[in-house]
């Protein structure tokens, strides 16, 4: 059996949340979301296909999103993805975890207050 | 336009991506989406005016690396189908506990947590080291003592009859029987597959030249087939050995026979001088081989007399007959056969009848080892309930700890789970530190039970099978530990299963109000441990102040300055009763001329001993009522000289003297009770008692009766020692001369230091014959402490659990109070910063403590009188509800939590408000 790494591990709650909450309001495809991410980060975080598409996979393997495939005229199909209810309550765990966690570290470094 | 499909067709391989996957995508599904995804990028790229190749080139550099991509996926992908496909071997896998390398990671991991934690770890294993081996130990000796009294085979099915007498007033709780019993109940009860009848004997054998006592058994031959004795050497006793003159043979236990000769085989056939008598070795006992205790070293054969077979010797009771259980046979049948049998002998002899059935008499039948376990049945149960109780504490204080643990805990819990940790490896995680823990304490407890048996076998347990640590009482606490390491895991993982990961960071943080089930959870632990600790040390207590009764009883002695030594005379050199006279004469003449003797005298029955006999005696002229069973009391036999010695006061008339020392004198000295008994009101002095010998007699007096002259009336003794029952009808004593018995004992006062005399009693009285040997020199005080010996060891023992629960208790509730404290520190800052004043909040954690060490002493109270009932049999002198005992116990409890209280309560004071406040 693998173990993940505590890095890994750390990075992987990460992205799920990050991915998790571009789709909160509306369905996107896989590019949408690494733009948006990007940008709200003001591109601090970014993730390229080789590290979104996994996350993606699996959020939907456990049930979190739903994909379909999108057909327009002129254009390639798209696979959007949306929330499912599984998936706006995971969000809404990985909130709660990760504003305490934030709150703990920036005390325990003493970034809050002095 | 690239053709962004068979680029992704190319490079990654169909065999490369995760084929287990029932609910995966098709292959042809993710080549298509990822094309997609790269194309988009392509488009975007091309659509703000990059080159085609640029743009291409910044698609393709999305996916930097195919095989990481490839493997990314297979992991999404093997998450999945472990979540998916629940019997599959690889989830068997996970949750198999035996996978060597998940284990071992987690005891790493374990490891270095509890080291992290030190103060945590060490307090969890000392507290249920402590608990565990006191309990162990314990067990250990009500295993051995209670469960396995017997080392024999199939003890369960081997009974001791006795003849009951239960109407007369000494002989309440008979263990006995009389010699023509044997045959009776050997022909006549069908029930029971062999019989035998035994009793201790004591004899001098030269040791290395050295003449020592040495206890053994002398029963009928059928005694050691009967208990099932195996012979490493030699034989066992055969029937022809019970007849006088066949009977001088002699089999040895395995210990004497290592310690006479050296483990030498050829034994077998040699003589042994036994007491003077030169008995043949028949035998060797295997290793292992115990009954009566672990002093017996020897067994010899029972050969009755012509007069031991016949009626005279019935009811004269003085020997231990036991059988042993046919297969298929009941209890009650062999009950049945029995009393048939006392009907049948209740005109044998005729005489008998009516004095018989005034005493009630029938023959009981009861298991042995129910028996040899009745006077260490009550202190073992009491103190291993105090045991159990103990280890509730040290558990529940463990639970504590862990509850103030897993509040820095849960925040580490919480983050791991946010951060992708599975449940099930937390939980498994915090199960391994539990059975850390739990092994570490259980280590501790073993070896602490090993100790405490070693150092307290001796005095506990005396005269019995020293108790050793078992493998029973090893595998129980282990089991108990494992339990325990067990609930430290679980506690700590209530939260884990009940919350979500968010809601523990939550809880985690020290200034959330939200931990009130926890602290509701500690408040009632710390009340159920006071409640257990003023149970038991309310049980300390009572024991405590019944020894102090007993120690302040007065015994009829004057026990300072008293020595008391035994004497048993080589019957084959002192055969009349002359000889022995005298020997005690001449003994007692060299005693009383060694420098300090102030007074010394000769005695059947050695004071404080436990021993004593009884014997039925009337007074002239004293008409019983209709039913009115036979007056039996204590009969000593005594030199002049004896109660000077003992300083038993005289009430009216004199003690004996030199007069009493012919063997034809028929003085008589009762005590108070007897007196009282037969002459209440009067003056016994100069009135005329009989003993009869035999049934006969009893009834009618005639020119033949031997009558006594009462000369004197002494103080009421309590000969077998204070916590004796008191034989309510008295003691009489006759001149020892009457019987001049071989065994006797010694007591003299001394006036110059009970030491010096002690030193030179042994030479003098071996200058007169060194085939005598004096043995069981003792002080009186002494004996009167060896007699309280086992209540004494119950009292320690009780009071050092006591102690421990009182300490687990008070830490208990030190810890829960820092605990709330720690939690209160911003209510403590806001009270502070709004005027109250530190002395203020002092009181308001104090009166925290005490509420709840109020609310331990009412529930213990309560408990201490519900149970009272258990502890009663081991009092003396004092009610098992006592308010005096039951009101100390409070104060002194209330005073311990208080001072456990104090710290945390000055630590509540020491909050930095200004920062509590900025923390807002």
């Amino acid at each position: 059996m693998s173990q993940v790494p505590e890095e890994h591990s750390l990075k992987k709650g990460t992205a799920e949340l990050l991915v998790l909450a571009q789709l909160e309001d509306e369905a996107r495809h896989g590019y949408d979301i690494a733009l948006r991410i990007e940008q709200r980060s003001s591109g601090a975080v970014s993730f390229n296909v080789a590290s979104l598409y996994p996350i993606l996979y699996r959020l939907e393997a456990q049930g979190a999103i739903s994909g379909w495939w999108v057909e327009r005229a002129g254009q390639r199909r798209r696979r959007f993805y949306k929330l499912t209810a599984a998936g706006r309550k995971k969000l809404l765990q990985q909130r709660q975890v990760w504003s305490a966690f934030m709150a703990a570290v920036q005390r325990a470094a003493g970034l809050e207050y002095a | 336009m690239r053709d962004f499909t068979s680029y992704v067709r190319r490079h990654l391989q169909r065999s490369s991506l995760p084929d287990d996957d029932a609910r995966a995508r098709r292959y042809d599904d993710i080549v298509e989406e990822l094309a997609s995804e790269l194309e988009a990028r392509y488009t975007s790229r091309l659509q703000r005016g990059e080159s085609e190749e640029d743009a291409w080139n910044a698609a393709i550099a999305q996916i930097p690396s195919w095989p990481a991509l490839a493997h990314d996926l297979q992991l999404a992908g093997r998450e999945l189908s472990q979540e998916d496909n629940r019997t599959s071997f690889r989830r068997w896998r996970r949750l198999n506990p035996f996978i060597a390398d998940r284990w071992t990671r987690d005891l790493r991991l374990g490891f270095r947590v509890l080291w992290k934690d030190r103060g945590f770890t060490a307090a969890a294993i000392v507290t249920l080291a402590i608990c565990l081996g006191g309990h162990a130990a314990i067990l250990s000796a009500v295993n051995a003592t209670l469960f396995h009294p017997l080392r024999v085979p199939e003890p369960e099915r081997i009974f001791l009859m006795a003849n009951q007498y239960p109407r007369m007033e000494s002989q309440r709780v008979g263990l006995v029987s009389a010699t023509p019993d044997y045959e009776d109940r050997r022909q006549h009860v069908a029930a029971l597959e062999d019989q035998a009848m035994y009793n201790f004997s004591d004899g001098t054998i030269e040791s290395a030249g050295i003449p020592t006592r040495v206890r053994g058994i002398v029963g009928t031959p059928s005694l050691l087939r009967l208990l099932r004795a195996r012979p490493a050497y030699g034989r066992l006793f055969i029937e022809t050995e019970g007849i006088i003159g066949n009977d001088q043979t002699i089999v040895l236990t395995d210990g004497l026979w290592r310690e006479l000769y050296g483990s030498d085989p050829a034994v077998v056939g040699q003589s042994l001088r036994l007491s003077g008598r030169d008995l043949t070795i028949v035998g060797v006992l295997e290793p292992g081989f115990s009954f009566g205790g672990p002093d017996v070293r020897f067994y010899i054969p029972f050969a009755f007399t012509d007069r031991q077979r016949s009626d005279e010797a019935r009811h004269t009771n003085g020997w231990y007959s036991i059988g042993r259980l046919r297969s298929g046979a009941t209890i009650e049948q062999a009950r049945a056969q029995l009393s048939a049998l006392d009907a049948a002998n209740l005109d044998r002899p005729p005489a008998m009848k009516p004095l018989l059935q005034n005493a009630g008499y029938f023959t009981s039948i009861e298991p042995l080892q129910d028996v040899v376990v009745r006077d260490v049945r009550g202190p073992l149960r009491l103190l291993w309930g105090a045991a159990l109780v103990v280890l509730v504490i040290g558990m529940t204080n463990v639970a504590g700890l862990v509850i103030a643990r897993s509040r820095t805990r849960l925040s580490e819990l919480g983050t791991r789970l946010a951060l992708g940790a599975s449940r099930t490896d937390l939980l498994r995680q915090l199960v391994v530190e539990g059975m850390i823990v739990a092994w570490a304490a259980m280590c501790g407890g073993v070896l602490l039970a090993y100790w405490l048996l070693s150092s307290f076998r001796a005095s506990f347990l005396a005269g019995r099978e020293a108790p050793h640590l078992d493998l029973l009482t090893v595998a129980i606490t282990a089991a108990a530990a494992a339990l325990a390491g067990a609930l430290i895991g679980s506690t700590a993982a209530l939260p884990l299963v009940t919350s979500t990961p968010g809601a523990l960071l939550q809880r985690g943080r020290r200034t959330d109000t939200r931990g009130r089930a926890s602290r509701a959870t500690r408040r009632s632990l710390v009340v159920v441990q006071m409640a257990c600790a003023f149970v038991l040390l309310v049980g300390a207590g009572l024991l405590w102040a019944s020894l102090r009764n007993l120690l302040a009883v007065d015994t009829g002695f004057k026990v300072d300055g008293v020595i008391t030594a035994a004497m048993s005379l080589p019957n084959h050199r002192y055969t009349t009763a002359d000889d022995t006279r005298g020997f005690v004469n001449r003994s007692l003449e060299t005693i009383r001329g060694l420098p300090g003797v102030a007074a010394a005298g000769a005695t059947t029955i050695v004071p404080m001993g436990g021993n004593y006999q009884s014997g039925i005696i009337v007074a002239e002229g004293y008409i019983p009522k209709p039913g009115e069973p036979a007056v039996s009391s204590i009969r000593i036999g005594v030199t002049p000289g004896f109660f000077e010695a003992v300083g038993t006061p005289l009430v009216t008339g004199r003690y004996f003297d030199e007069r009493d020392n012919d063997p034809g004198s028929t003085s008589i000295i009762i005590d108070e009770r007897l007196a009282h008994r037969f002459w209440p009101g009067g003056d016994p002095i100069g009135r005329r008692m009989f003993r009869p010998e035999n049934p006969r007699q009893l009834l009618t007096i005639d020119a033949n009766t031997r009558w006594l002259t009462v000369v004197g009336v002494v103080g009421a003794t309590k000969l077998r020692g204070p916590a004796t029952e008191e034989v309510t009808t008295g003691t009489f004593y006759l001149p020892y001369a009457a019987t001049a018995p071989r065994d006797f004992g010694y007591v003299i006062r001394s006036h110059a230091g009970t030491a010096t005399v002690i030193g030179e009693l042994r030479p003098a009285l071996a200058s007169l014959d060194r085939e005598a040997p004096v043995f069981d020199v003792r002080t009186l005080e002494e004996r009167t402490a060896l007699s309280l010996m086992s209540r004494t060891s119950t009292m320690r023992i009780a009071v050092l659990f006591a102690v421990v629960a009182v300490f687990l208790s008070s830490v208990g509730l030190y810890g829960t109070l820092s605990y709330l404290v720690a939690q209160r520190r911003r209510e403590f800052g806001v009270r502070l910063a709004i005027g109250s004043t530190p002395r203020l909040i002092v009181r308001l954690v104090l009166r925290e403590g005490l509420v709840l060490a109020v609310a331990g002493v009412l529930i213990g109270a309560m408990a201490s009188v519900a149970i009272r009932s258990l502890v009663s049999t081991q009092l003396y002198g004092i009610a098992a509800s006592d308010p005096r005992v039951l009101a100390v116990t409070a104060v002194s409890l209330a005073a311990v939590a208080l001072l456990a209280s104090l710290l945390p309560a000055q630590r509540a004071t020491r909050v930095d408000v200004m920062k509590i406040l900025n923390a807002e």
